[in-house]
């Protein structure tokens, strides 16, 4: 090696060096939304924070923006900034919300023209009533003393939420903590034994504030069904509240033991005794049931402050086949039909008076009698069912079949003002791989994700856990709400009049997720969601692969777009304007998923 | 009940004579799987199956003749899989532990296998199968043994997932139940598999599955004594059923057989046996109905000369269409179609009820009736309900019989100490049965619970042996099931209760005629006529004061001075040589008899309801135990 050789090494490396003690001497900055979720005309308190870690003071400008849609901005702070050596300074700035949906908040420090630093972070304006349009799933309570008052329990439920609000879920459905989900909503007294165990009404509460603190709704979960020995009296109270079977028993499935410890409760007994005592299916063709069960949810509400109820299973005529006290067949077909959608309108009618925000989730899928009831208003539509597509035998169990399901779902609710969500992944079963795949399928038809929340991770979890990838999802979603599910958007039946797509082996899977939506101003969005086709047709929950990235993706729009973006989320969140050349986008790489929004005239 | 013996006879006779397909002879194959895995393969010319005993000896590949798709899916699937009731699939190790196995027949006549292996709640189970040469029948012999010190309560839940043909469409089940064929699965409109998943009500021994599509279809016939329900999963395509629970001493041994036939070409099944397999459609034509039969033989054997008569009859109306006779000659595998029309009004519920006629291939005469119902052309397809609130149209379903092997010089005595085994149901407490019993003298109480599953209702404890329940001055069956008891188990009741014990029946939702005792051995047993219909709880409205009757015995000058009432009952009638203690409002409420050297009371009124205003629930109140404990001590005393 000669002399100026060995010179140039030794510089590099001083450079490499001070380069590293620049790096670690960065100032950074970053903003926080004091919520979540903010209903339009809220006040949102964006703190932003400072941090200089270096030896010398740092001046320049401090920006606070809020952006949404592709390109819309309001300029909520700009003023002189000074910042101290190893100092770390804060600063709020106030946003009026506007109804705008999937939203941003970044944060700029200038000095002079550059940029030194800057961070965003992301939340939703929606008016509550109307939130399912943008619901992310955070979570569902836990097993176990989830809500016991012991301090380190309280903490536990704090943690729990601000670890929901870290992955962008925005609601919350507390189960398993009342005595029944039919017959005791609302319970006297400050502790009861549930399914899993104490509850104390103290720790329920917390909840609920830590949550709304975030700005997270939170659910009831109620049933139709009921598993406590409460009902159990109730049955034996009122016979014929009941269903009963063909041979006559009632449809009770009472566990004895169970029932006589709840009668006589006793701490130390939880660990074997929790669990259903009963499981009892109540008549809804009688309007006493439904009045009952209904009481019990505004008297829930009025005790806990819930935001709205999540039914497993709502005032149905279920399980089919079965008789009344007297021996007479419950209706089936429409007639059961009828009384159905009866009980779904006066439940939803009734609470709305007293609480005209409250939100309905329904376990139902789109296929049930009383859809339009369900959709009405913007109720969510569960459906649990598709959580088996790990099965070989399932119909979404293919990639596509999953896709077709979702999209069918969705745009059978959409018809009706309603929401989908899909309980899936299986929350047991984590396969980072599958999750990768199936959540973008998930969003690009329209669905909301729901149930494998982020704070149901468990220890025995096969596979680890679903919150790195969901974070990064869900966030994304977050951002581009209304780009997801904003208001009129259609998905295109036959797309290829809008628009065409081009791609290596036609491995960008495109045609069944192609959107309209109406812009202000008379323009409007078309937005094509891009997938890379998985090489495997169906999901493999021991060994799925990611297939690989692509790159040459063309998008030739029929008629020229004004501006088009493309939006991803692989994993960091980007988003950025592209050039169009008479109506063709190029997509360098397609790792797994890229929206790309078109906005175009309005005809 | 089934010869098994005979029929299995006549089966291998007869396989070497059917139209077997060339080079159909039995063979088995042993299949080096690495591992130390060894599958069996057996192949007969009808159907082509593999077995992994080393994985619940399922058969995890089947083909028929007919096609060469694979029916057993990935994942899952598997055909004569076993597990025990009330596990249930997957969780039941049964489905999945290794199996020894033995080929005690290699061919070329027929084909035995054997299965076995020991479960973890030491019992032994295996499956011996029988495959006979160029025969769409295997026939399976399974039972268990309980290897363990104590006795045991278990039973066997056969379990089937396939794609019928190797497709999920168009797969539909058909069970054979009091309401008719009850029939799930492949929905034509929705395209997905819809429908009841069980079949509590059995009405015989037989369960079938059919691809619509293709018309291979599966006919399963088992043992209807010990059938406890039918049921598809209609989420996982699958052909179950669960047999009683069997009371297992110590050493002790449960068997039983059953068949699976291969069928091509039947439109649906209405009926099956070890003699014929039928199917039957009713279809508008017009202002005519035309009903087709479709036939064939079934396992034991080729039959001649058939004939079939058939009669229509209005469930409503009660009127009766005889239909003219039809002549169907020879019945062998090949399904033979036969179609009769006839003018009737057709928006009404119908049953066709079949008599078919002819000689078995030995030569014997032949006598079958089985029957069809429809729900009429505005009906709901094959859901049977006629109509919101309307009566279903049931058939009694035929009593099964049981027999027990009884130790020699059973003999009862009551004991100085007497004792008693209360079986308790949901809100037993309000009976107050140990604190009265207590009063009446019992010194010794043991207690068993209901619990309800998906596979019915059991108790948590109930005698295993004739002389442990014999140990008993009393039994109390407190709001529980017959069923709950076993079979076995309302057996030892009888001899007990013949022999001399007590017996005393209390009401509630799980008693009485909601508790299935009418047509159980149970029944027999007791001081009063179950109601016909389980739907037999009756509300008293006005309530129904307690009053003593005219004729009682036991009671007799009783003042309840307290003015209790009773507000819903189980509805009873006494048998004649039955007498009523207590009425409420005019209805029987306290029953006395005997049975054999036993006495057994009735308490058909139940603590449903509840008071209101000034009323009193009697068993609040000072007259309940004025009124049971006098009777308790009858039960145990010499008086007659």
């Amino acid at each position: 090696m000669n002399l100026g050789k060995l010179a140039m090494v030794v510089v590099c490396g001083l450079l490499c060096l001070a380069g590293r003690a620049f790096a670690q001497d960065q100032v950074t900055v970053s903003v926080w939304p004091d919520k979540l979720l903010y209903d339009p005309g809220q006040t949102a308190n964006l703190d932003v924070t400072v941090v200089n870690p270096g030896k010398q003071p740092v001046q320049g400008r401090l920006t606070v923006k809020v952006l949404w849609e592709m390109a819309e901005a309001q300029t909520v702070l700009d003023q002189p900034f000074l910042v101290g050596p190893e100092q770390q300074q804060r600063v709020r700035a106030l946003w009026k919300t506007l109804d705008v949906l999937g939203c941003e908040a970044r944060a700029d420090l200038f000095v002079g023209d550059q940029r030194l630093a800057g961070g965003s972070e992301y939340f939703n304006v929606c008016p509550t009533r109307e939130m399912q349009r943008v619901g992310i799933y955070a979570g569902g309570g836990s097993s176990g003393n989830f809500f016991s008052t012991s301090p380190a329990n309280l903490d536990a439920l704090t943690a729990d939420v601000l670890r929901g609000r870290s992955c962008y879920g925005n609601f919350y459905e507390y189960f398993g903590w009342p005595p029944d989900t039919y017959a005791n909503l609302a319970p006297a007294g400050d502790e009861w034994p549930s399914v899993y165990g104490w509850v104390q009404k103290a720790a329920v509460r917390h909840a609920i504030a830590q949550a709304h603190r975030q700005g997270l709704k939170v659910m009831c979960y109620a049933a139709g069904y009921a598993y406590s020995l409460t009902a159990g009296e109730l049955a034996r109270r009122h016979p014929d509240w009941f269903m009963y079977g063909d041979d006559g028993e009632i449809a009770l499935g009472p566990d004895i033991p169970k029932m006589d410890w709840q009668r006589n409760p006793d701490h130390r007994a939880t660990s074997v005794m929790a669990g259903w005592a009963v499981s009892a299916f109540p008549n809804f063709t009688r309007r006493e049931t439904v009045d009952f069960g209904l009481q019990q949810i505004i008297a829930s509400t009025r005790m806990f402050g819930w935001d709205g109820v999540r039914f497993d299973g709502h005032y149905l005529l279920y399980p089919p086949g079965s008789y009344d006290v007297t021996g007479k067949r419950i209706p089936s077909g429409e007639a059961a039909a009828a009384v159905e959608r009866l009980n779904t309108r006066t439940v939803r009618s009734t609470i709305t008076k007293l609480f005209p925000n409250y939100l309905f989730m329904y376990n139902s899928g789109t296929d049930a009698a009383d859809l339009d009831e369900e959709c009405r208003g913007g109720g969510g539509v569960g459906y649990e069912p598709i959580r088996g597509a790990w099965l070989s035998t399932a119909p979404t169990h293919s990639w596509q079949g999953m896709a077709d399901f979702l999209n069918r779902e969705a745009d059978r609710a959409r018809a009706r003002g309603g929401y989908t969500y899909p309980l899936m992944p299986c929350v047991w079963d984590v396969c980072p791989n599958v999750d990768r795949i199936q959540y973008p399928i998930v969003f690009a038809c329209g669905n909301h994700p729901w149930f494998a929340g982020p704070t149901l991770d468990r220890a025995s979890d096969r596979g680890g856990s679903h919150y790195p990838i969901q974070k990064d999802l869900f966030r994304f979603a977050t951002r581009f709400s209304a780009v997801l599910w904003g208001r009129g958007i259609q998905r295109v039946p036959a797309p290829e009049s809008l628009v065409a797509v081009t791609s290596p082996g036609d491995r960008a899977w495109w045609k069944d997720f192609v959107y309209q939506r109406p812009l202000a101003g008379g323009k409007r969005q078309v937005v094509v969601h891009l997938i890379n086709r998985p090489d495997q047709p169906n999901l493999d929950a021991n060994n799925q692969q990611l297939p690989a990235p692509l790159t040459d993706v063309v998008v030739k729009f029929q008629r020229p777009p004004l501006r088009v973006w493309l939006a991803t989320s692989d994993p960091a969140l980007t988003y950025q304007q592209v050039p169009v050349e008479n109506g063709v986008v190029r997509v360098p790489e397609l790792k797994l998923w890229t929206i790309v929004v078109a906005e175009m005239e309005g005809e | 009940m089934r010869l098994h013996l005979s029929l299995l006879a006549s089966c291998l006779l007869l396989a070497g004579a059917l139209a077997a397909p060339a080079g159909a002879q039995v063979q088995v194959q042993e299949l080096a799987k690495g591992n130390g895995i060894t599958h069996l393969r057996v192949s007969n010319g009808y159907f082509d199956v593999e077995f992994a005993p080393e994985s619940g000896a399922t058969a995890s590949s089947f083909k028929t003749r007919y096609g060469d798709k694979e029916w057993i899916f990935p994942g899952y699937g598997g055909m004569f899989r076993t597990v025990f009731v009330g596990v249930g699939f997957p969780t039941s190790d049964l489905a999945w532990i290794k199996h020894t196995y033995q080929i005690l027949d290699p061919g070329p006549e027929q084909v035995v296998l054997e299965f076995r292996t020991l479960t973890k709640e030491n019992v032994t189970v295996y499956r011996k199968m029988t495959f006979p040469s160029g025969s769409p029948v295997v026939r399976v012999q399974l039972g268990m043994i309980n290897e363990g010190a104590q006795s045991t309560v278990q039973g066997l839940w056969p379990d089937f997932m396939m794609y019928l043909s190797g497709v999920p469409e168009h797969n539909r089940y058909y069970r054979p139940s009091i309401r008719g064929v009850s029939e799930t699965g492949w929905d034509d409109q929705t395209k997905t598999m819809t429908g009841t998943d069980y079949e509590r009500n059995p009405y015989e021994g037989w369960t079938a599955a059919l691809n619509t599509s293709t018309g291979e279809g599966l006919v399963w016939l088992m043992d209807y004594n010990w059938l406890k329900l039918l049921y598809n999963c209609n989420n996982s395509w699958t052909a179950e059923w669960s047999y009683d629970y069997a009371t297992l001493p110590k050493g002790g041994k449960w068997e039983t057989e059953y068949d699976m036939i291969l069928t091509k070409g039947f439109p649906g099944f209405c009926h099956a046996s070890p003699q014929v397999i039928a199917g039957m459609t009713m279809t508008p034509r017009g202002d005519r109905l035309e009903i087709t039969h479709t036939l064939s033989r079934s396992v034991a054997g080729n039959l001649k000369d058939v004939r079939l008569t058939a009669q229509l009859r209005g469930v409503d109306s009660g009127e009766v269409h005889d239909l003219p006779a039809l002549t169907c000659g020879d019945l062998t595998w090949e399904p033979q179609r036969q179609v009769q029309t006839i003018p009737v009004k057709m928006d009404q519920r119908l049953v066709c009820d079949v008599e078919l006629t002819g000689l078995s291939a030995a030569g014997a005469s032949l006598q079958e009736s089985y029957s069809y119902y429809w729900p009429g052309s505005q009906g709901e397809g094959f859901d049977l309900m006629a109509g919101a609130g309307t009566t279903t149209y049931r058939r009694p379903a035929p009593r099964k019989v049981k027999e027990f092997l009884k130790p020699p010089g059973l003999a009862y005595y009551r004991k100085p100490e007497p004792r008693m085994l209360e079986c308790r149901g949901p809100f037993y407490h309000y009976f107050r049965v140990p604190e009265l019993a207590t009063r009446a003298g019992i010194s010794v109480i043991e207690d068993s619970y209901l619990t309800q599953t998906f596979a019915g209702t059991s108790l948590t404890y109930f005698p295993g042996s004739y002389e442990e329940m014999f140990k008993q001055d009393l039994l109390v069956l407190n709001n529980v099931t017959a069923p709950s008891l076993t079979d076995f188990g309302q057996d030892a009741v009888r001899e007990f209760v013949k022999a001399g014990g007590s017996l005393l029946v209390l009401g509630g939702q799980f008693s009485l005629g909601a508790g299935a005792y009418r047509n159980s051995v149970l029944g027999d047993v007791l001081p009063v006529q179950v109601s016909a219909t389980p739907f037999d709880l009756v509300r008293l409205d006005p309530p129904g004061r307690l009053m003593v009757a005219p004729a009682a015995r036991v009671l007799h000058g009783l003042k309840l001075p307290e003015t209790s009432a009773c507000f819903w009952l189980n509805a009873v009638q006494p048998k004649p040589d039955a007498w009523v203690e207590i009425t409420a409002g005019d209805r029987p409420f306290l029953i006395c008899g005997r049975y054999g050297a036993g006495k057994v009371a009735v308490v058909a009124g139940t603590v449903c309801g509840e008071p209101v205003g000034t009323q009193r629930a009697f068993w609040e109140t000072d007259d309940w135990p004025d009124l049971l404990c006098p009777v308790l001590r009858w039960m145990l005393g010499d008086t007659p």
